[in-house]
């Protein structure tokens, strides 16, 4: 009797927090099996592996699969073991993972030359009617309608309507520069919402990310986006899904996935055509997700363009 | 009735979620339904909202809720039932899931005699499966766009090197073998072959030869890039080469947006070559007598179905630039118009119905401006408010990056029909609906509603709005065409019996009477 190995599959790129998660680990476990991703906890966090093609993201190990096989196929079930040998992760005894030749997706943190006040606020425009226009609203996405503090909590759904007055004590919090407050505010919105990454945690991880990126690329620096990132750091856990919580903390460390950030840096750098683009292209990752994501990357902008909070490095 | 059910250990990704919300809230006597990971916030946001249940505060983070709002004890249980269903037919590797081949291996295991594959992936993953496809001897089917030229021409003369057929990238449709490959419609088979680089194009001429009497004997697609300089018409040639070659086809039609002048001559020289009679629609393209040679040139896909049916010896009926009872119709509607509406408005799913409209209009009303214009001076943003004579192709790349197509998610269409109707310079709208596999399965359902609003919308602001379609559709077709048609007409549409003649009707309207039927 011979015994039959695991199918062995080739990571086409690692994500830089998956890169460093899988250097500083040897054990974990299995946390979620879907059809387009196994999720796994290792010591140092949470990994995605997710077959080609798909976008390309901190935490995820895109893995080529050349039987075609969905990921949920291997026979893999939550809390089977994990171990890291080297390069190669054995996942359950059931499938092997080898990043040996894998590129590294390491997207740029800075983004230059930023463009004048005037112009970020017509892309953030144009990205918002574009969520709009083009989006899944049924998650947080019916709130891109807000534009210029309009209500629109009348016809908002049960979550939306429960989302709205806790997103809008989050920006109050941090255009206030009130640590506690933002972090009560955060708390309130992390794991709330449909999809399995919920929608509020989606829309604070594009702010997160909007308000890293603009800090770093035009040198902004405030006491109330610092407080946001931190609360998103550490406060999410045990709130949301593990998956989620992955999110949070690499967006608080200015990390996503590649429809968001060239989003950003459109945003930050670019044409309106660009911007509608990128729009384009994030509103197409998951379900609401992407929909979600920019809401939250147009409120971070937005808050990074009032005039009380104007970014430094601006051409006048 | 408000009641939450809690499922451990059940992983679902966020698609599956929101499908699952979605289907419960459709069901009768479920006025809300959700289906959400159990944080502890949305514990709390569904126990505010009534929902609080025995289990619900003793779910965990990564459990699963069903929360249902239903109108009686018996809803409430039918949508739990088939939440239920949906959990256990919907888990992966479960039982009930249908298990698709995720790759070419995969498939070529369950069909390992096929000679043909269709892919459909991300466009920057499409280069590499149809290449990897052309290397295991397949002929290819390439649904996907976002395709650059040059990797089009690098598949394409690696297809011509190992004799096989590359249809697209961006390829929409195909009838090989009477089987359809993508949008197509259920015509008979019979002795017309078609070449097209345009999709809607080929279902246009296809289901126009099948009711003027006769059928298709193969139909292939080229995708939109193939009569482009760089690739230089290399699946149309192909195409052609195989139709000479193909007994069943007694003659052939070759459709195209107006070509690179350099891909066209070429094209022509095999057409006027060919020993099987050809006519060629290059929609907009001047094509002399002397370019044609023996083939034969058509100014319209109406013009092109009705020469191939006689080429291949049938007699189609004498033509009719409107049918006299639809003139009949629209007399008694411009008399209706506002001095303010003057233009034709035409939304279309189809780009190359939308580029044959301009074909048609232009003569008769002068500039038609688009987002897929004639001429580049007449070129709009898609999404802009429309201006003058306008035609605006929403299966454009503009309106379905990240969306379903338009002859599948109307909801673009809709909403612009809505904008056209409160425009008081609007005197028609021009509609192409298309039935066949791949579209909506109740067009006409979807437009109705929006075509007696936008009618209501003008009817309060004192005007009248016509409004004209034509369907490209066979009663063959699974969306039962005598039901479409009268369901649009029940809405008030009056119906051509092809784009060409809708277009021409639309002129007839917007200039009261003064054009459009010549």
């Amino acid at each position: 009797m011979t015994a039959v190995d695991p199918p062995r599959l080739e990571a086409v790129t690692v994500g830089e927090a998956a890169n460093a998660i899988l250097g500083g680990s040897r054990r974990g476990r299995v946390e979620g099996v879907y059809r387009g991703a196994v999720n796994v906890s290792l010591r140092g966090g949470l990994v995605s592996l997710v077959p080609e093609p798909s976008e390309r993201g901190p935490i995820n190990i895109n893995v080529a699969l050349p039987d075609g096989r969905p990921m949920s196929s291997f026979g893999l079930q939550a809390g089977d073991k994990v171990r890291v040998y080297g390069t190669t992760l054995d996942v359950g005894g059931r499938l092997l993972v080898s990043t040996r030749s894998a590129g590294l997706y390491s997207p740029s943190m800075r983004f230059e030359p930023v463009l004048p006040l005037e112009e970020l606020r017509r892309n953030l425009l144009a990205a918002r009617r574009t969520g709009l226009a083009h989006g899944n609203l049924s998650g947080l996405g019916e709130l891109l309608r807000a534009e210029g503090g309009q209500d629109t909590r009348g016809s908002l759904g049960l979550f939306a309507s429960a989302a709205a007055p806790r997103i809008e004590a989050l920006e109050e919090s941090v255009r206030r520069g009130d640590a506690a407050l933002t972090a009560r505010a955060v708390s309130e919105l992390t794991g709330l919402g449909p999809g399995l990454t919920p929608s509020s945690d989606d829309m604070l991880a594009g702010m997160a990310l909007f308000m890293v990126l603009c800090s770093r690329s035009s040198h902004v620096s405030r006491p109330g986006f610092e407080a946001l990132l931190r609360a998103l750091g550490s406060g999410a856990r045990g709130r949301t899904t593990a998956l989620s919580e992955a999110y949070l903390k690499e967006a608080s460390a200015g990390r996503g996935n590649e429809a968001v950030v060239s989003l950003c840096e459109a945003l930050l750098t670019g044409r309106e055509g660009a911007v509608v683009s990128r729009t384009r292209r994030l509103l197409g990752v998951g379900e609401t997700s992407g929909t979600d994501t920019l809401l939250g990357v147009v409120i971070g902008g937005e808050l990074c363009v009032e005039p009380a909070h104007r970014p430094g490095g601006h051409r006048p | 009735m408000k009641k939450v059910v809690i499922r451990k250990g059940i992983y679902r990704d966020s698609i599956n979620l929101m499908q699952m919300s979605t289907a419960l809230s459709k069901l009768p006597g479920v006025s809300q339904a959700a289906v959400v990971m159990a944080t502890e916030l949305n514990r709390r946001v569904l126990a505010e909202a009534g929902f609080a249940g025995s289990d619900i505060s003793r779910a965990a983070t990564d459990d699963m809720i069903v929360a249902v709002d239903a109108r009686d004890a018996k809803s409430l249980d039918a949508a739990l039932a088939e939440a239920e269903d949906l959990i256990l037919s919907k888990g992966p590797g479960s039982a009930g899931e249908a298990r698709l081949p995720g790759s070419l291996e995969e498939a070529l295991q369950a069909v390992p005699d096929a000679n043909m594959v269709l892919i459909s992936v991300p466009g920057r993953f499409a280069r590499r499966e149809a290449s990897h496809a052309l290397s295991r001897g397949l002929n290819v089917f390439l649904f996907s766009s976002n395709v650059s030229l040059d990797e089009e021409l690098e598949l394409k003369e690696a297809a011509r090197e190992r004799g096989l057929l590359m249809m697209g990238p961006d390829c929409g449709t195909s009838i090989i073998n009477h089987k359809v490959f993508g949008f197509g419609n259920a015509v008979r088979p019979g002795p017309i072959g078609i070449v097209s680089a345009s999709g809607t194009g080929l279902q246009e001429v296809s289901t126009l030869v099948h009711k003027n009497g006769l059928g298709i004997s193969q139909a292939i697609g080229t995708g939109s890039g193939d009569m482009s300089e760089l690739v230089g018409g290399i699946t149309m040639a192909e195409g052609l080469r195989r139709l000479e070659g193909d007994p069943e086809t007694k003659a052939i039609v070759l459709i195209s947006k107006p070509p690179s002048p350099k891909v066209a001559a070429k094209v022509l020289a095999m057409a006027r070559d060919c020993k099987k009679p050809v006519v060629v629609n290059f929609l907009g393209a001047d094509l002399t007598a002397q370019a044609l040679g023996r083939a034969r040139g058509a100014r319209t896909l109406e013009d092109a179905a009705r020469a191939a049916c006689s080429a291949a010896g049938a007699q189609p009926p004498s033509a009719e630039a409107v049918p006299r009872e639809l003139v009949a119709s629209a007399s008694l509607e411009w008399p209706k118009l506002a001095e303010s509406q003057r233009y034709v408005r035409g939304l279309f799913a189809g780009g190359t119905l939308c580029y044959e409209a301009q074909v048609v209009l232009g003569p008769v009303v002068g500039d038609v401006y688009s987002n897929g214009p004639i001429r580049p001076e007449l070129k709009v943003e898609g999404e802009a408010p429309s201006k003058k004579h306008a035609c605006i192709d929403m299966g454009a790349e503009e309106f379905v990056e990240g969306r379903l197509h338009p002859m599948i998610d109307f909801a673009l269409r809709k909403t612009r029909i809505a904008k056209e109707a409160a425009d008081p310079e609007t005197a028609v709208l021009l509609l192409d609906v298309e039935l066949g596999y791949g579209s909506n399965p109740d067009p006409a359902g979807e437009l109705s509603p929006s075509i007696r609003d936008a009618k209501a919308a003008a009817a309060s602001r004192g005007r009248y709005l016509p409004v004209v379609a034509s369907i490209v559709a066979t009663e063959g077709d699974l969306q039962n065409l005598a039901k479409q048609e009268a369901t649009l007409r029940d809405a008030g549409t009056l119906i051509a019996p092809s784009n060409a003649s809708a277009t021409r009707l639309a002129a007839m309207i917007a200039s009261r009477g003064k054009g459009g039927a010549s």
